[in-house]
């Protein structure tokens, strides 16, 4: 091109006292085949050199070129460039074609002085048309689709550390003069490759371009993707770095790690202290300065194949070292002054031990990048290099678990049932802390957030938070999770198996499964055996199935009915056991997944305290025609009633009936206490079942004369009992019912 | 053609999509939404602060098909999205007029 200006400024004549002035990316010697030709015609004095230029140009736009032209003194020129922050930065890469070599170089003084005068001014002015170039072109280097020249890390990047480099030192391009390259074939190929002058990287030109520009491979845009973003982020953070200092004001400042503790290369208890700090922080700039400074790329074995790794798919927008970064951030921002009141700011706020948390987050990807599965990868590295760093092995073994199951929670609740009771219990159990949990939920909000825009929307927010507070209440409550209980779970489960292993193992895990955990605590492995026996083949409609033996005490039997589960099936087979002659002093009930019902009476004969089995049969036989309904318990029972009114001596405790949502997320517990009486049992559950409400689990056990009776129900639609109108109509019936007797109340 | 829409539980995606593979059915636009019926929303208590979560979230799937396949894609869903529970969601069928396919300009029957 220079040449070429040179021929024709020596044809068209050129005079003294005009310099022909290259500006912009060619006065740098840049030029892309669809670039502008940026020119200035200096001249002194006051004769426009008019000829002389429409020679030159017309002869350039005959040949087909886009020339910026213009024709200034150079005073001029310095009057522009004090309202045309554009203009006066294309003037600093001023380079002379052909002409009064003098002329050029008395402009490229004044422009100089010029800048220097109002060098901070001119400082803030490039920070902010950066910010807005960046925020129309791209904010971060690692764009799916990069705007070469004018994105973050771009090629205009560039430029800025050269403007500033005069005036503030930290500013040096030359330590990112190499970057540059490769920007500059991309470029060159888009303009050959695109008919337009686009500059924007589209993803799908970005396999051919690798392959055109040398690459190997199947999918050579991926070596290509990481070599440009690994130039980009280099430009930019020193663009960043020459921003902050030259003009803190617009640009920002992030806080500064300290980083002579690494300077040795080994993780000492300052450098471990620098390290949390930095984390702490939750500035991912921050993080960024640790990673260009190479912390953590010499000191975290096996971290660099993360680095500027790209993730070409829109769903995400960041490198993963660089999402790794912005996961601390916004877990950190989860305490900062914009977050919002919401569950997660809460849970962070709560959480005992952030910088186990903090570190889980920024090693939570560090395994992909290879063939495994980056989970598990990512558990091994997250091990070593919390032990390295110098934390202690619980924090490690902490550590390393969360990194582990990072993604348990959210998989879980856009993927199972989470209102079924058993999934949440045994996640419950795989969890197995409270705090583990926080620190999960957590983890898995701030990964989401950092991914890009899709990922964490409010309605996959609903499903994590509905989880987690499931989860949460079954670990607070420590019922059916905690380390005994698992032992115990877990004994019980092999022993089980063990007992029953003639059957096909499917099946019993299949049964143990369907029940809750509740429900192997609260038997011993033989009845548990027994159980799953009696209950094989699933009993169809109608279908009773009974086996009664003698319990530890004398006179005390344990009576066991399995059948398929109906509303009022419990009420049924208590009404049929009191219209026998029979005091139900325990019980517990449990509904298998698939609907069969597991209901364990511990009995004694209210009157005639002996059994034999065709007491048995006859008692099996009116439990069966209950069942049929051809039996009218509600009149039998007021006839027994009648027949062996009981008196009742000593102090009798109130009657109470609680109705409580807040022992479990899955049922209401509905709590009696009452005196004991011939039927009290068949008209408390006749009462729920009357109301609509299905029992899940029963527990009944009688103290003296006192009962305490526990049902978790569900209306038939599976939703909890609580609405308060309905609540205090349940609550009054049962009150009524339970006082109906011998001695009922006025 | 007809438009079938359902509208079921986010965990049951997966298992809905199969049970229309065997019917012929390739494609669909899956939407993540979220509603409420006779199933209330609920309150998430945490620290003794509640949130109230009045919207449940769903899925809803749209399916263009065949007036001859309705019935089949109806069973399907019907089936494989069924919990049995309450929240289970609803499916309705609605004419469609008129189905052009983007790439090929093909109309009608051949562009669903």
């Amino acid at each position: 091109m220079d040449a070429a200006l040179s021929a024709l400024w020596r044809e068209a004549g050129g005079e003294d006292g005009v310099a022909l002035v290259a500006l912009g990316g060619y006065g740098r010697g840049e030029l892309s085949p669809r670039s502008d030709v940026d020119l200035v015609f200096l001249y002194r004095g006051r004769k426009k050199p008019v000829a002389l230029t429409k020679r030159v140009l017309y002869a350039l736009w005959d040949a087909g070129f886009e020339v910026g032209h213009a024709t200034r003194t150079v005073k001029d020129s310095i009057r522009l460039a004090a309202e045309n922050h554009e203009a006066h930065t294309s003037f600093l890469s001023a380079r002379l074609v052909a002409g009064d070599a003098s002329l050029h170089a008395d402009f490229v003084d004044a422009v100089g002085a010029f800048t220097r005068k109002r060098a901070a001014a001119f400082a803030r002015d490039v920070a902010e048309y950066t910010a807005e170039r960046h925020r129309a072109a791209g904010r971060v280097p690692f764009l799916l689709e990069p705007n070469v020249k004018d994105g973050a890390g771009g090629l205009r990047d560039l430029h800025v550390a050269t403007w500033l480099a005069a005036y503030f030192n930290v500013c040096n391009p030359e330590s990112i003069a190499g970057n540059a390259e490769i920007l500059h074939r991309v470029r060159n190929w888009l303009h050959d490759a695109t008919e337009r002058r686009s500059d924007v990287f589209l993803l799908p030109l970005q396999d051919p371009a690798a392959a055109d520009l040398g690459y190997p491979g199947d999918r050579p845009g991926d070596a290509l993707m990481r070599d440009f973003y690994g130039a980009a982020r280099a430009i930019w953070w020193h663009s960043q770095t020459c921003l902050s200092a030259s003009a803190p004001s617009v640009a920002g400042t992030h806080p500064q790690p300290d980083l002579a503790p690494f300077a040795a290369g080994l993780w000492t208890p300052d450098a471990r202290n620098a390290f949390v700090e930095a984390l702490r922080t939750g500035s991912a700039r921050a993080l960024e300065e640790l990673d260009q400074a190479g912390v953590l790329t010499r000191m975290l074995p096996e971290w660099d194949r993360i680095s500027s790794l790209p993730q070409r798919n829109i769903y995400h927008r960041y490198t993963v070292d660089m999402h790794c970064f912005e996961t601390v951030a916004q877990a950190v921002a989860l305490g900062g002054p914009d977050a919002k009141d919401d569950l997660a700011s809460q849970v962070w706020a709560d959480l005992a031990d952030r910088d186990r948390m903090l570190l889980a987050a920024l090693f939570h990807d560090a395994g992909k990048g290879a063939d495994e599965d980056h989970s598990e990868r990512g558990e091994r590295l997250a091990l070593d290099w919390t032990r390295r760093i110098g934390f202690g092995e619980d924090a490690a073994g902490e550590v390393a678990w969360l990194v582990r199951h990072h993604l348990l929670l959210a998989e879980t609740a856009t993927r199972r049932d989470i209102g079924d009771q058993r999934l949440v219990e045994s996640l419950a159990a795989q969890i197995g802390l409270v705090e583990r949990l926080k620190m999960l939920y957590v983890l898995t909000v701030a990964d989401a957030r950092a991914t890009g825009p899709e990922a964490w929307t409010p309605w996959k927010a609903a499903l994590v938070a509905e989880l987690f507070g499931h989860t949460l209440h079954v670990l607070e409550r420590g019922e059916v999770v905690g380390a005994d209980v698992d032992q115990v779970i877990k004994r019980r489960t092999g022993e089980v198996r063990d007992a029953l292993s003639s059957h096909e193992p499917g099946e019993v895990d299949a049964h143990l499964l369907g029940m809750t955990r509740a429900y192997v605590l609260a038997f011993p492995t033989p009845d548990l055996a027994r159980h799953f026996a009696l209950a094989q083949p699933p009993p169809g409609e109608g279908d009773l199935r009974v086996h009664a033996a003698q319990a530890g005490e004398p006179g005390v039997w344990d009576v066991t009915m399995i059948a398929r589960d109906r509303p009022g099936l419990f009420a049924i087979l208590s009404g049929a056991l009191a219209v026998s002659g029979i005091n139900i002093i325990g019980a517990q009930a449990f509904t298998r997944l698939d609907g069969i019902a597991i209901e364990v009476f511990q009995v004694v004969g209210a009157l005639d305290r002996v059994f034999d089995d065709e007491r048995w049969a006859k008692v099996e036989s009116t439990c069966r025609d209950a069942l049929a309904g051809t039996i009218d318990l509600d009149a039998e029972l007021a006839e027994r009633r009648r027949a062996y009114a009981r008196e009742s001596k000593g102090k009798r405790e109130p009657t109470r009936v609680e109705i409580d949502n807040e022992t479990s997320d899955f049922a209401t517990v509905i709590e009696v206490h009452a005196t004991d009486r011939v039927g009290l049992l068949y008209d408390i559950t006749k009462a729920l079942a009357d109301f609509g409400l299905d029992i899940q689990v029963a527990r009944i056990a009688t103290y003296g004369h006192d009962v305490v009776d526990a049902f978790y129900v569900r209306d038939l639609l599976g939703q909890r009992l609580d609405e308060p109108a309905r609540i205090g109509r349940v609550k009054e019936e049962l009150l009524a019912r339970i006082g109906r007797g011998p001695r009922a109340r006025g | 053609m007809k438009l079938v829409t359902a509208v079921i539980k986010p965990f049951k995606l997966e298992e809905v999509k199969e049970s229309l593979r065997p019917v012929g059915i390739q494609g669909m636009t899956v939407i993540e939404s979220r509603g409420f019926g006779r199933q209330r929303g609920h309150t998430e208590v945490y620290r003794g602060a509640e949130y109230q979560v009045d919207f449940v979230p769903k899925v809803r799937i749209e399916i263009l098909c065949d007036e001859g396949q309705v019935e089949q894609v109806v069973g399907a869903i019907l089936d494989s999205g069924k919990t049995g529970s309450i929240g289970d969601g609803k499916i309705w069928v609605t004419p469609v007029e008129n189905v052009w396919r983007i790439r090929t300009g093909e109309k009608g029957k051949d562009a669903i």
